[in-house]
């Protein structure tokens, strides 16, 4: 059977990419499985310089799911560059970098970097909801993604997909602000902004108070948002999805998403 | 070994424990059960006497905590085993940080894959 589908100009053996967030580099994933076989890696949120992260505790489980604030620890795309990168290009998958700041300047500064790496695409992350500064600030409204993005794609001939936070009013203003600003695709959904309390302490559980809710309990807001953005804008659409019922996950993102089904594969 | 619970009615595995030790004391904070007080300060008493060569500890925070103090005003090479809440437990998701010494600098590491067992003197906690 033929798997392959070019999404935003990525030419992927197979539509399956994990999530960001959810699979690191890669590298503990493949004592596991064999990295060969995905479509594509989308990596851990990456920052222009090393970012140590939020303090513990950072996860909790939810009723049918979780929430996390991890802060987008990660060792900066310096480190990515001459650590993960080569030892990644040793796959045969797609790489892409998920992208995040917390200024304009910021993310056009690692968009330059990005564009002299052997990668296959940036997922721009203007949907974090665990840093004060930036990420999700960009991407609650038109005006905001459409800014962030054409200045990126000033700097970034690599194929550009602009991932999208589900904590807005209308789902399709951000996304008809990075078509209109020349992204190549979108993907949706982040988290939800969710917090979760300890009656026995009388405190949220998480140290940053808030964080992200994911997992089953936010699908049919993922694929209600896929729905009303499929709708709003003609490029691709990446449908994040955990892998728990693939049947189910196959039909309903056939159906919606104009050309790709990703699943995020992650372990509880 | 050193067995600290609340009181009486959390009192587990004291047989278990006994069988393997050569010294063994068992506290209860209300004094309901063994010794009353906290185990650490009958840790302390043997330290004082010197017969106490290496530290091993699990449990709750303060208690590590106090452990840590313990270890590092006496000397005593400890080592601690943390808890932290996971999501994935291989290190991919980095939900289980712990602090790290790492001077002015904000440094993570993680209970599921570092861990969990640690040299106290690495850890803040
Ligand atoms: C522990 C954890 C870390 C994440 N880190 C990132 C990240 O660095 N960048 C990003 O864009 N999304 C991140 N996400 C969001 C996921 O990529 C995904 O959008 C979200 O979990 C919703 O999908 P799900 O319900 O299938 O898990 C993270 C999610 C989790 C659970
Ligand atoms: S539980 Fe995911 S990194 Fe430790």
């Amino acid at each position: 059977m033929n798997t392959e589908v070019n999404l935003a100009g990525i030419k992927m053996k197979n539509p399956v990419t994990v999530a960001s967030g959810t699979f690191g580099y890669g590298r503990e994933f493949s004592e596991f499985i064999d990295l060969n076989k995905l479509g594509g890696i989308i990596t851990k949120g990456t920052s222009l310089k090393p970012r140590p992260g939020n303090k513990p505790p950072r996860v909790c489980e939810t009723t049918a799911g979780m929430l996390n604030s991890i802060g987008l620890q990660n060792p900066g795309v310096e480190y990515f560059m001459n650590n993960d990168l080569p030892w990644l290009r040793k796959f045969d998958t797609k790489v892409i970098v998920n992208a995040c700041g917390s200024s304009i300047e910021e993310y056009v500064e690692l968009a330059k970097v990005l564009n002299t790496l052997d990668i296959d695409g940036v997922e721009l992350n203007l949907s974090c909801p665990n840093v004060k500064a930036g990420c999700m600030a960009f991407g609650t409204s038109y005006e905001g993604v459409k800014e962030v993005t054409s200045q990126v794609r000033k700097v970034l001939d690599k194929p550009l997909i602009v991932k999208l936070t589900p904590n807005v009013t209308d789902i399709t203003e951000p996304a008809r602000g990075a078509e209109d600003a020349g992204a190549d695709g979108v993907s949706l959904i982040n988290t939800l902004l969710g917090m979760s309390i300890d009656v026995e302490k009388q405190r949220p559980v998480l140290a940053n108070n808030m964080g992200g809710l994911s997992g089953p309990a936010v699908k049919p807001v993922a694929v209600r948002m896929v729905y009303q953005v499929a709708q709003a804008v003609k490029i691709p659409i990446l449908g994040l999805r955990r892998n728990s019922n693939r049947k189910r996950c196959d039909r309903i993102y056939a159906s919606w998403s104009n050309s790709c089904i990703n699943r995020n594969r992650k372990l509880y | 070994m050193y067995l600290g619970f609340r009181s009486k009615e959390f009192v587990i595995l004291e047989e278990e424990y006994k069988n393997i030790s050569d010294k063994f004391v068992l506290t209860t904070d209300d004094g309901s059960y063994g010794e009353k007080g906290f185990a650490i300060n009958f840790l302390r008493q043997d330290i004082e006497k010197g017969n106490i060569d290496a530290i091993y500890a699990c449990g709750p925070l303060p208690m590590l905590k106090a452990v840590q103090e313990l270890a590092k005003e006496t000397k005593i090479p400890c080592q601690i085993s943390l808890e932290e809440r996971m999501g994935c437990g291989i290190g991919v998701c980095l939900g289980c940080a712990v602090q790290v010494n790492a001077g002015e600098d904000t440094v993570y590491t993680h209970v599921c894959k570092a861990g969990p067992v640690f040299d106290s003197n690495i850890v803040k906690i």
